[in-house]
């Protein structure tokens, strides 16, 4: 083999291995049979209950639906990149993934697939009552502002509990996440310091504290450390069995996160888009106030119709006898009227 | 006939094996190309000031790599002086000393050692190392040490400090085993002689087996080095991931290779997406650069000692 020819095949390996355009398997569909799949990815705080709704689904369709959960942002590239047929995220597209996803394969339609909040959870060793807190004192934990559990302003709202003479220490998630979106949506509506200082989004640059990974990460670490705080999705602060607090919501209440706390706060926003989707802070005497949807995303026009009536079909099963599975995993299905203006989208979309 | 045919498939092999050899080139190649292609959003942005910005903060799209190669290098730093001094300290103890019948249990020790995966270190460091370092060892080092910046702030258990002793650690048994091996390779002429010399078994270590063993000593120790400036997960599981810069080896911080696996998976947008790849690419170039200072390095002193 001469040199000229080595050089040409190393060539033509580089051209041939950078410029592999992303393959297009949206019609992910094995014709043999009667069997049907269909493939989505995304969130991980979705993918318990996921997996229990497309695993009955397949009993009752032979459909089977194949879920990756690799996190909110990877179901949106995926969306993207066109390599499944919906993608499930815990916050909406943003402007400019949108426009990525226009220009890749037209319009993305988005709807609420279920409701979920977020604990703050917290590991202090002698406290066994659930601690209050209101939303300008997390604002300043976690800006570093206070640095111990004894501190008076927390001690005000807790006059019965005995608070340790810790230092505060405060964990945040490491990756990005809708679960810090959420987080930080949060934080701004109640401060106008964090929403200039720090803002709103999936990944921030934190004033104070460690990063964990994942929400495994986050609640290892508050496991582990002493005097910790921290946020985490609801069911998984539960299932984890870290202690949580109340939040003091607008009507002055101190709630906790539960079913019915969460229900009540979406209850207040019935309209709910995916340019207007934060229900952070909602008003109403019984409501939590870090409470958010998850989305399934796809788009609009498929290129196959058996495709497009699969997904359809999936969809609002996911909407409707899907939600009952919801509870006993911890999970809080959607409100009438947002299951009501999916099953809509769905109609306008096919037929 | 019987000649040509032989001569045939020799060129057959041969070239088989160039295609082998090939297939590595063309590794190098398609890395380092991939790396430079994805990442050239970012250097085109950034230029040089990625290497020397402080902020990382993906929501106002402000990506400085400092903070990540500080944390890479203190922490690899703290995890190469615990290693050469506590694995320098076992080789001589192993080899000079080696009538002790301690040496049989350490070596299968050792061998255990180097073949835990590097995530069980993280667990032990999460779980052993880090509450240790919170509840004792940070709290000693600030009361005795607490003047010097080094040693003081808040104390979290997690940090370089964590991150670096945990990497000495794992840096063990490759120090311990190489520098070793080089001490047996010390000629048995010259020890005896320094012996017969009336030289004391430490003189006979400080005076004959270290100067002629300190090349490859040297090797081992930037060979470790550059293992740990990669070394990912155990890393990430103690060092905090908050990408800051502190005098303090107790505050927390975050390295090239654990920012690469903490964010990677949920880097949205492209210019996100680029920076990462640009530390990928920092990573790389730090780790080549390194490779090559370290056999200069090696290759000055041996030959300055071929000289001698």
């Amino acid at each position: 083999m001469n040199w000229k020819v080595t050089v040409l095949v190393i060539l033509s390996f580089l051209v041939s291995s950078c410029g592999i355009p992303a393959t297009t398997s949206q019609g992910a569909v094995t014709a043999k049979s009667k069997m049907m799949q269909l493939t989505g990815t995304g969130s991980t705080f979705v993918d318990p209950l996921l997996s229990v709704i497309f695993s009955e689904y397949y009993q009752a369709t032979s459909t089977e639906v194949n879920y990756q959960p690799i996190s909110s942002g990877g179901g949106i590239g995926q969306i993207i990149a066109k390599t499944v047929n919906f993608g499930v995220t815990d916050v909406p597209f943003n402007h400019v993934e949108m426009v990525s996803a226009v220009q890749s394969g037209g319009p993305i339609e988005e709807m609420p697939i279920t409701l979920g909040a977020e604990a703050i959870v917290y590991h202090l060793p002698q406290v066994s009552t659930p601690l209050q807190l209101d939303g300008q004192l997390i604002t300043d934990i976690f800006l570093g502002k206070i640095h111990r559990w004894n501190n008076a302003s927390i001690a005000r709202l807790n006059p019965d509990v005995k608070l340790p003479n810790l230092p505060i220490r405060v964990i945040y998630r490491a990756d990005a996440s809708g679960t810090t979106y959420q987080f930080t949506d949060y934080l701004s509506h109640i401060s106008p310091v964090w929403k200039s200082d720090v803002g709103v989004g999936k990944a921030v640059s934190w004033p104070v504290g460690i990063g964990g990974k994942g929400n495994a990460g986050v609640a290892m670490a508050v496991r582990s450390i002493p005097g910790a705080i921290s946020y985490l999705e609801f069911s998984f602060a539960k299932s984890s069995h870290l202690q949580f607090s109340w939040i003091k919501n607008r009507s002055g209440k101190f709630v906790g996160p539960n079913f019915s706390s969460i229900t009540a706060a979406a209850n207040q926003s019935n309209i709910i888009t995916p340019e207007n989707f934060s229900i952070v802070n909602a008003p109403g005497r019984n409501s939590y106030p870090i409470c958010a949807y998850s989305w399934v995303a796809f788009y609009r026009i498929q290129q196959s119709p058996i495709i497009k009536s699969e997904l359809n079909q999936m969809l609002r099963w996911l909407v409707t006898k899907g939600q009952t599975y919801a509870r006993q995993l911890g999970y809080v299905p959607l409100p009438k009227r947002i299951r009501q203006t999916d099953l809509s989208l769905l109609r306008g979309n096919w037929e | 006939m019987n000649k040509f045919r032989k001569h045939d498939s020799d060129r057959l092999f041969a070239g088989a094996l160039l295609s082998f050899a090939l297939i590595l080139v063309l590794f190098i190649f398609v890395i380092i190309s991939v790396l430079i292609e994805r990442s050239w959003k970012s250097i085109t942005t950034f230029g040089f000031s990625f290497l020397t910005g402080q902020t990382w903060n993906p929501l106002r799209h402000m990506y400085g790599s400092l903070p990540f190669l500080y944390g890479t290098l203190i922490s690899s730093l703290i995890g190469l002086v615990l290693a050469t001094v506590v694995g320098g300290g076992t080789a001589i103890l192993l080899t000079q000393f080696n009538h002790l019948r301690f040496v049989k249990l350490a070596t299968f020790l050792l061998d255990v050692l180097a073949t835990i995966p590097s995530v069980v270190y993280g667990l032990w460091g999460l779980f052993v190392l880090v509450p240790w370092l919170r509840n004792t060892g940070e709290p000693f080092l600030k009361a005795t040490l607490g003047f010097v910046p080094l040693f003081s702030g808040q104390v979290w258990g997690v940090g370089l400090l964590a991150a670096g002793l945990i990497l000495g650690i794992m840096m063990l048994p490759t120090i311990i085993s190489v520098v070793r091996k080089l001490m047996d390779q010390v000629p048995q002429e010259l020890q005896d002689g320094a012996i017969a010399l009336g030289a004391t078994r430490t003189e006979k270590v400080r005076m004959v087996v270290l100067p002629y063993a300190r090349v490859g000593i040297l090797g081992a120790v930037f060979l470790s080095f550059g293992r740990a400036l990669g070394e990912t997960i155990a890393v990430t599981m103690v060092i905090g991931n908050s990408p800051t810069i502190s005098s303090s080896l107790f505050q927390p911080g975050d390295s090239l290779a654990s920012v690469l696996v903490t964010q990677f998976l949920e880097a949205s947008t492209h210019l996100y997406l680029s920076s990462l790849y640009e530390i990928g690419l920092v990573l790389l170039i730090v780790a080549v650069l390194f490779h090559s200072v370290s056999k200069f390095l090696v290759w000055r002193v041996s030959e300055r000692a071929r000289i001698a």
